[in-house]
């Protein structure tokens, strides 16, 4: 039941999604430059992963999804704040073990026994692409069932990696920072990732190595991003069907579209928002 | 009126000769009542160590009452390179007291307290967690509970966070170190022995969010604490922490061959890492990685002649000359030929015994020394170097340097070779020291 309502949110979401992601709006004013879930210790917990530059405290307000999740729990009445983690271990942590009240994220590799204490609501679908360093490949990449056998896979902990192991691929965990290096030094093929993030990381980490990672043509897998809450926790249930409709509500009066377009919009307004928030002399 | 300004300009030329020359003067040791005599054992334990080829070659360098009476280079700094006084060190963990000193000048200017909890500066310390294993055949071998209080400025000065290096998982192995370490490597946490291609504070946001080894003050354990002083450090200037460093404690005490990364025209003053297995083989280390278990080692970060990682616990390549101006502004009470960097009541106390509580520091030591906020400091007489005096601090780097500052006898003691592993080194360093205060004649 809650799956197919989640299913059926997902799918409004993604038209609003692409329909404000393409319709160009003013950007707004910079927020403040440190998420809140840093200095509020007392309210409910919602865990998260790094994953610039939508989930973390490095861009103004937190980043895309930060902003929507944060809109909708405030519209919600839902007293929670997103703290985010390095590793997703953690989040899986605090989801199954000390039942905290929502995490967000993906590839969860759930089980259905664990999923009957859940209540998953997407929150938008991110394309991915697969990237790979030009300078080790100079004729491209082929990621297709024929062509990898032999090469190596970067994957995030979580990810299904399976038919790229019934392939015949190596497959290597790690953050996507590392991933990126390990592809550079010539200990990866290729990697799968949206490509906002790799942009992101090589504008803060390598920069000067920006042009030579490519990605395939065409989009390599959409995956959805959720918001799951826990049954466990006393107020899962209730914050869920809060949140769900402030989300639904925000996707209805445009308010999700603005924010979508205010941190990812094109051009510069957009590119504000993903800048870092410290600089020292 | 050539004439002239030719003879200004020789004369501007002999007058800074003359104050460089002076930089390195030294004193008989009788005149500061050690005895020549002995320091010759000195001598001979250098010398030994470098024809049994534990060594290549060693610096040293004892001063007494703010003079320096013994400076010896000797054996090689690199392969056909003889070593010199001058020669460029990595130093490591000696770079720990320079990063406290700074916090601490920062704390006379009022801008922070040690009690302050870091999450006041740094917002990721907020809401810390402990691992605390769970038994075997639990669905999570581990909880995270949260901290008792918070980790203070004090915790990260004295060692007392719960924050760890993940080299002493080899060192003190046990199941709860072992799963902080392994969230620490998934983290991209490392010890900056290998240094990372990232800036510091990137390192110190991820490390606040995950779980502590224990609770803040309940245990002494060497860790990344100070690194994360050096962000700090940023966090409360509004300085890049290297800048900070140099603006106002390598460039006012003159230690004008101290930096976080080597200028290029220095290079040829940098000393190679040797490996030695102490039992005769020694050979140069190569341009890669040394790695041993989690201990991961770089020597050649060291020639790289720019970065973006300021690591506040093991950046900074010095000499054992700029490293004795340092310790002298210790010995001094915080002052060095003018400069004042610290009040004498900053420096009691940083070199005072209270701040680990019952624990003792048993790293480079045993029991009988505690840690103060930026190096130990011996208690009383239980420990293999009892020629050293109660109230005697020190510290040393991992690639084997050591220095020692004996406020009583007004004696400091500097050691440094680049050798690895450093495990075989303490009983050399032990006996530097022996030599060192036996030495004293009046």
């Amino acid at each position: 039941m809650n799956q197919l309502t989640s299913n059926h949110t997902g799918n409004s979401l993604l038209v609003f999604f692409i329909m404000f992601f393409v319709l160009p709006s003013p950007a707004f004013a910079t927020g403040p430059r440190v998420t809140t879930a840093l200095f509020s210790a007392d309210k409910s917990e919602i865990h998260a992963v790094d994953f610039p530059p939508f989930v973390s405290s490095d861009v103004v307000d937190g980043g895309a999804i930060s902003e929507l999740v944060n809109t909708a729990l405030a519209r919600g009445g839902v007293d929670a704040v997103i703290s985010t983690h390095p590793i997703q271990r953690m989040v899986r942590y605090y989801l199954l073990q000390e039942d905290a009240m929502a995490v967000i994220g993906w590839h969860f590799q759930l089980t259905a026994e664990q999923k009957k204490h859940l209540i998953l609501i997407p929150i938008t679908r991110l394309p991915e692409k697969y990237f790979y360093y030009k300078p080790r490949h100079p004729n491209g990449l082929m990621i297709n069932d024929v062509s990898l056998k032999g090469l190596r896979y970067g994957a995030h902990k979580g990810e299904d990696t399976s038919t790229f192991e019934k392939a015949g691929v190596e497959v290597q965990y790690g953050r996507s920072i590392a991933l990126l290096k390990k592809l550079k030094n010539n200990e990866l093929d290729f990697i799968c990732s949206p490509p906002k993030t790799v942009e992101w990381l090589l504008d803060r980490y390598m920069s000067d190595e920006k042009e030579n990672f490519v990605s395939t043509a065409g989009d390599a897998e959409k995956q959805l991003f959720y918001i799951v809450f826990n049954r466990k926790h006393a107020d899962g249930e209730m914050a869920a069907d809060k949140f769900n409709k402030a989300l639904k509500d925000m996707v209805n009066d445009g308010t999700y579209g603005k924010i979508v377009e205010k941190h990812l919009g094109k051009g510069d307004d957009g590119k504000l928002y993903l800048r870092r928030l410290e600089t020292f002399k | 009126m050539n004439k002239v300004i030719l003879a200004l300009i020789s004369l501007l030329f002999i007058a800074s000769m003359s104050a460089s020359a002076a930089e390195f003067k030294m004193v008989k040791p009788e005149q500061v009542g050690l005895s020549s005599e002995r320091l010759k054992n000195m001598d001979q334990l250098i010398d030994n160590h470098i024809h049994q080829k534990k060594i290549a070659g060693a610096v040293v360098l004892v001063a007494r009452k703010g003079k320096i009476a013994y400076f010896r280079a000797s054996g090689l700094a690199d392969v056909g390179k003889a070593m010199h006084r001058d020669t460029m060190f990595r130093i490591v963990s000696m770079t720990k007291p320079v990063t406290s000193t700074a916090i601490m000048m920062l704390y006379e200017e009022g801008k922070l307290l040690l009690s302050d909890p870091v999450s006041k500066y740094i917002p990721e310390f907020r809401n810390q967690k402990v691992l605390v294993p769970m038994p075997k055949g639990s669905e999570f071998p581990y909880r995270l509970v949260p901290v008792k209080r918070e980790v203070q400025i004090r915790d990260l000065l004295a060692h007392t966070s719960g924050i760890l290096y993940l080299f002493l998982n080899d060192v003190y192995p046990n199941p709860t170190r072992r799963m902080v370490v392994d969230l620490y490597k998934e983290a991209g946490i490392t010890d900056g022995f290998c240094r990372p291609d990232e800036e510091i504070g990137d390192m110190v946001k991820r490390l606040a969010r995950l779980p502590l080894y224990a609770h803040p003050g309940e245990v002494w354990d060497y860790g990344l604490n100070s690194d994360v002083l050096g962000y700090l450090v940023e966090v409360v200037s509004g300085q890049k922490f290297d800048t900070f460093v140099e603006q106002r404690i390598f460039k006012p005490l003159k230690m004008h061959d101290s930096h976080f990364y080597i200028p290029e025209e220095k290079l040829p003053r940098l000393a190679a890492v040797w490996k030695s297995d102490w039992k005769g083989h020694l050979e140069r280390a190569d341009d890669k990685p040394i790695i041993s278990g989690d201990l991961c080692l770089n020597p050649s970060d060291a020639e790289a002649l720019s970065g973006k990682y300021l690591a506040g616990g093991a950046n900074v390549l010095s000499t054992v000359y700029d490293y004795f101006r340092f310790a002298q502004m210790f010995l001094n009470g915080g002052e060095l030929d003018g400069v004042r960097l610290l009040s004498r009541k900053t420096v009691e106390l940083m070199s005072a015994t209270n701040h680990i509580g019952k624990h003792d520091a048993e790293f480079l030591h045993s029991k009988g020394w505690k840690f103060g906020l930026g190096f130990a400091i011996q208690q009383d007489r239980e420990h293999s170097v009892d020629s050293g005096d109660a109230g005697t601090f020190e510290w040393a780097g991992i690639y084997s340097t050591r220095f020692s500052i004996d406020p009583k006898e007004e004696k400091i003691t500097i050691f440094m070779s680049q050798t690895n592993p450093f495990g075989h080194h303490f009983e050399l360093w032990d006996k530097v020291l022996v030599q060192s205060a036996s030495a004293i004649a009046d």
